[in-house]
């Protein structure tokens, strides 16, 4: 009997099924509430499929409030960070799995320290940082702040991914005349792209989703990303939350976009390596 | 020979320029403003057309810009908007308006002080919750100077001269926008509307239906709680603030008759939803513009939104204003009140000198008669100038003599500093008993004695 | 070559050094002073010793929210556990359309947590959520149902909210760990004649403890300090219902203002998580 359950076929699949359903639940609901007009979303019992679909909601977030320049700011941001944090986490993870320096280990424990402290317990103390350097209220505040959020995780992974690597690949090309970083840049580089790729996801998601901090950084549209954007919103006076789900779709768009594409890398890259802690 | 004389000439000038400079500098830019001249300020401020303060041009040269922040989205204040352009017209100094979020607002202000940063030259700041604190934060640029001719006092309300002086006799604020709360029903739920709070409480339990709710107020924040306490106290005639022991006191008479009656509507009468421990003043305000309650009471300035089938498509044509309640008949009719909102602004005393000259005429144009006709007619706010409601076009907002008599009647209480974690703690307790926690009494008085224990600074 | 090794491996390091550590060393510097100063924007700022600390241990508030994460910490983690796992284990049978479903298995992973808490509460809207109307047409329960009129509820939904953003996470992690598992050892214990249960639990079971101990450190971690969903979604309330830790910080730093005691409390979270590190790094060296 037991068997017969658990070795089915089937069963992956229906719990999968049951699973998503429930969990793509919201997603459903944000998405046909934003396209929903008024009187469709003020209403109980709910409306499950709208009868009159409209972008009126779109339309009226954009021009009710700076939705534009909420997402060109998370954007900037993101982007940025995450080719920063990508390049010198590449450059990082090689150099303390590659080279046996004396305190590798040390420095691998002072970037993995530095995660463990709570960032709400740096937030105050960071703002202040930001305002003596005249950065309040600027993109420059929070492309700081992410990568100071995202780094250790990134070199993490570069290092894990490269302490897997098989060294007779670099030897081999070291023999024929290369030097350690033209090593990197032939060899390594375009084998790791999944790793690398992985950690670039992982990057510019926690960096596109990033709220606390850009949240108390900045305080006008010509800096705030999207997430701030949001919370903004719906503090308002009378939150029409048709409009309030189409900007949260537009907030999440770009991640969920970015995971359908990457989603293969990000499963490859973390078993191909990450794990081995 | 006549090289020596030539330089020692020439020195003897630089010197006597040079000391020269100095005596000027020693004058501050916002010194050189003559706040009474063309006009005492009282007349200069309250005519029709506001008229500028001799000295304002050498005062505030080379200021190009102040920044501004508001409570919230510009698109809900547009006479705030208007008035940053026509003082822009008149001085030629651009006003950039920073919308902050209502939650963060005093956290971003104050961080911004904490810092010692000039990134904001003017603050909005809500009057009757945080001035006290702002001031004992020794943040702020006196404005003494604005408000010097007892002319000025008489255009507006009483409570006023009071509640601006800080304890240690400055004036560090002044007004932006002025409200108070009325209330507003459905005639054809509630067709003739209550005198007093007992007469509501009643209509109340006859008017719940499962699709509306009698009566909602809103419990959700610190900054929330306090708006249904506060007028029932105050309908009462008592107050909550203990001004001599800079207390906040719910233990009274009349707390005690303001938090049983709010509890056992949610409770007993089952006319009040238990959702009001979430309820903003701005998510009551929705409720009823959906058509969810018979009677709430919120700030006059909603009567704009009310009339806008988009914000409020369920009520269209079947809602109206009257004046607060009284608790009840044995109260004379100066008991009609809520309380008196000044949503002020205040002076960074961290920029420098030129941009206070600029932000301290920027604050003297937002409180003249000029700004607050278009507060009342443009936006629908309260006119902080009382002579405004004169006005014949006073006659196009919904109710001017009800609003006019119901800021007469307003009261204004400054809160102690720290204002805002007491009243949070009142939103704790009573959210106790809602939700069950605690006995109705017992929430009362064990929120008091949390409130005694409060320690208070030096 | 081997002379200039160690030297370009550390210059390769520096960048990134650099600017963690400027922007990491001096604000915890800070927050290390700031901790034994009286700082609360109300008096003038003077050194208070252990002052805060004891302010800390003797506010009402203080043990009230370290409850109250406790709860929603053990709450989360589990949730996220079983989900993650159930789904992960789901996942690696899946074969058609594999792509199609671990990509809606990632998606919430990509929404904000600020934002799921805005979507959350709209679903939990006492006056027009869905989920009160779904739960109604199951027959659960009859009237609307309002996190926000009782605790316990409310704490319910936070939990829920917040495994909602973290399943996915661990589910990612499970996943990995179980496809690396080779097949072949599945194989040879069918052939040794042991049932699916079995399998999982002596061959399955052990092989990914490694990894679900890294997800269980990390959501947990998180979960403890976590308030970016809480926010939108309650903020801290009803009353104190969904009052964690970090909300008590957070207050302390926006509505208090009182930057000594945040600082105070900010070391305290720093020790705490050092500790849930300390005890998962424990336990797996113990393993092996």
């Amino acid at each position: 009997m037991i068997e017969k359950i658990f070795g089915s076929r089937a069963l992956p699949y229906t719990t999968a099924i049951i699973l998503l359903g429930l969990m793509m639940l919201p997603m459903y609901w944000t998405t046909v509430t934003a396209f929903k007009p008024d009187e469709e979303t003020y209403v109980f019992p709910p409306v499950y499929f709208p009868h009159n679909p409209t972008i009126e909601p779109f339309r009226l977030l954009f021009e009710d409030y700076p939705f534009g320049s909420y997402l060109r700011n998370s954007i900037v941001v993101t982007l940025t960070t995450t080719l920063i944090v990508t390049a010198i986490g590449v450059l990082a993870g090689y150099g303390l799995s590659q080279f046996k320096f004396r305190w590798a280990d040390t420095l691998l424990w002072i970037l993995i320290f530095t995660r463990i402290i709570p960032p709400l317990s740096l937030l105050l103390p960071f703002y202040l940082l930001i305002s003596w350097l005249g950065l309040v209220d600027s993109l420059a505040s929070m492309i700081l702040a992410n990568i100071y959020l995202t780094y250790p995780f990134a070199v993490l992974i570069m290092k894990s991914f490269f302490d897997s690597f098989p060294r007779d690949l670099i030897d081999a090309a070291v023999v024929d005349g290369c030097s350690r970083t033209g090593a990197l840049v032939k060899i390594v580089i375009p084998v790791s792209a999944t790793a690398i790729a992985s950690a670039a996801i992982i990057t510019y998601l926690w960096t596109w989703n990033e709220f606390i901090y850009a949240f108390v950084f900045t305080s006008t549209p010509s800096a705030q990303p999207v997430t701030v954007g949001c919370f903004d919103a719906i503090g308002d006076i009378f939150v029409n939350w048709n409009q309030m789900c189409a900007g949260s779709l537009t907030a999440a768009l770009p991640g969920i976009i970015f995971v359908f594409v990457a989603q293969r890398y990000l499963v490859r890259g973390l078993a191909a390596g990450a794990l081995k802690f | 020979m006549k090289a020596k004389y030539l330089l020692f000439a020439v020195l003897l000038i630089t010197i006597a320029s040079a000391v020269g400079v100095a005596a000027g500098e020693s004058t501050k830019p916002y010194e050189v403003i003559q706040w009474n001249s063309p006009k005492p300020i009282g007349e200069r401020i309250g005519g029709s057309t506001y008229v500028l303060p001799d000295g304002w041009k050498e005062a505030v040269a080379g200021v190009k810009r102040i920044k501004v922040s508001n409570f919230g989205a510009l698109k809900h204040d547009p006479a705030t908007v208007q008035n940053a352009k026509k003082f822009e017209e008149l001085t030629g100094i651009n006003v950039q308006v920073l919308a902050w979020a209502e939650a963060p607002i005093v956290a971003k202000t104050v961080s911004i002080f904490a810092a010692k940063s000039p990134a904001v030259d003017v603050f909005c700041y809500d009057h009757p919750t945080t001035y006290t604190q702002m001031v004992a934060g020794g943040w702020l640029h006196p404005i003494d100077a604005i408000w010097n001719d007892p002319g000025a006092w008489e255009l507006y309300a009483g409570p006023l001269k009071e509640g601006l002086k800080a304890p240690d006799g400055h004036i560090y604020g002044s007004i932006g926008q002025t409200k108070t709360m009325m209330l507003y029903y459905r005639p054809s739920i509630v067709p003739k509307p209550p005198e007093t709070w007992v007469e509501l409480r009643d209509m109340a339990k006859k008017a719940t239906t499962p699709k509306v709710w009698g009566y909602v107020y809103s419990a959700g924040g610190e900054m929330d709680i306090i708006y249904p306490l506060r007028d029932m106290v105050y309908s009462q005639g008592g107050r909550i603030v203990d001004v001599e022991r800079q207390r906040i006191v719910i233990d009274s008479p009349e707390g005690r008759n303001a938090w049983k009656m709010l509890a056992e509507m949610v409770l007993v009468d089952k006319s009040a939803p238990a959702s009001v421990l979430e309820y903003s003043w701005m998510g009551v305000a929705d409720l009823f513009g959906m058509g969810k309650a018979a009677m709430i009471m919120t700030h006059t300035v909603d009567a704009n939104r009310y009339q806008d089938p988009k914000k409020a498509p369920g009520i269209q044509g079947d809602w109206a204003v009257t004046s607060p309640p009284k608790w009840d008949g044995t109260k004379p009719d100066s008991y009609h009140a809520s309380y008196f909102d000044v949503d002020g602004y205040m002076i960074n005393t961290f920029i420098n000198d030129r941009q206070k000259a600029a932000a301290m005429l920027f604050v003297d144009f937002m409180r003249s008669y000029e700004a607050s006709y278009r507060e009342l007619i443009v936006e629908g706010n309260e006119a902080a100038v009382i002579s405004v409601y004169d006005h014949p076009d006073a006659s196009k907002i919904p109710v001017p003599k009800a609003r006019q008599a119901a800021m007469k009647n307003a009261v204004l209480e400054t809160f102690p500093p720290a204002g805002r974690m007491l009243t949070d703690v009142l939103m704790e307790y009573f959210a106790n008993v809602i939700g069950g926690k605690m006995e109705l009494m017992e929430g009362l008085e064990k929120c008091q004695q949390v409130l005694d224990d409060y320690a208070v600074p030096e | 070559m081997r002379l200039s090794n160690p030297w370009y491996g550390f210059l390769l390091n520096l960048p990134g050094l650099v600017i963690v550590l400027l922007w990491v060393l001096f604000p915890a510097f800070l927050l290390v002073c700031w901790s034994f100063l009286r700082h609360d924007n109300i008096n003038p700022v003077t050194f208070a010793g252990l002052g805060n600390y004891v302010a800390l241990f003797e506010h009402r508030l203080f043990w009230l929210s370290f409850g109250k994460v406790a709860v929603f910490c053990v709450g989360t983690t589990a949730l996220t556990l079983f989900g993650g796992m159930a789904l992960a284990l789901s996942m690696v049978k899946i074969t058609r359309g594999s792509w199609f479903f671990r990509s809606l298995m990632i998606l919430p992973w990509a929404v904000p947590a600020v934002v799921s808490g805005i979507i959350w509460k709209w679903m939990f809207s006492p006056d027009f959520g869905v989920i009160s109307d779904l739960l109604i047409k199951i027959g659960l329960i009859s009237e609307p149902l309002s996190i926000y009129g009782n605790f316990d509820l409310a704490m319910v939904g936070v939990i829920v909210a917040d495994s909602w953003t973290r399943i996915p996470f661990m589910a990612i992690i499970l996943l990995a760990a179980l496809l690396s598992v080779s097949p072949e050892l599945y194989e040879a214990a069918k052939v040794d004649g042991a049932g699916s249960l079995s399998r999982f639990a002596s061959i399955t079971l052990p092989l990914i403890k490694g990894p679900a101990m890294v997800g269980l450190l990390i959501t947990t971690m998180f979960s403890f300090r976590t308030i970016d969903i809480i926010i939108p979604l309650t903020a801290g309330g009803p009353g104190r219902a969904t009052y964690v830790f970090g909300y008590y910080i957070w207050d302390q730093i926006i509505k208090t203002l009182n930057f000594g005691v945040a600082a105070a409390a900010g070391m305290f979270l720093f020790f705490m998580t050092s500790l849930i590190a300390a005890v998962f790094v424990y336990i797996s060296k113990r393993e092996t």
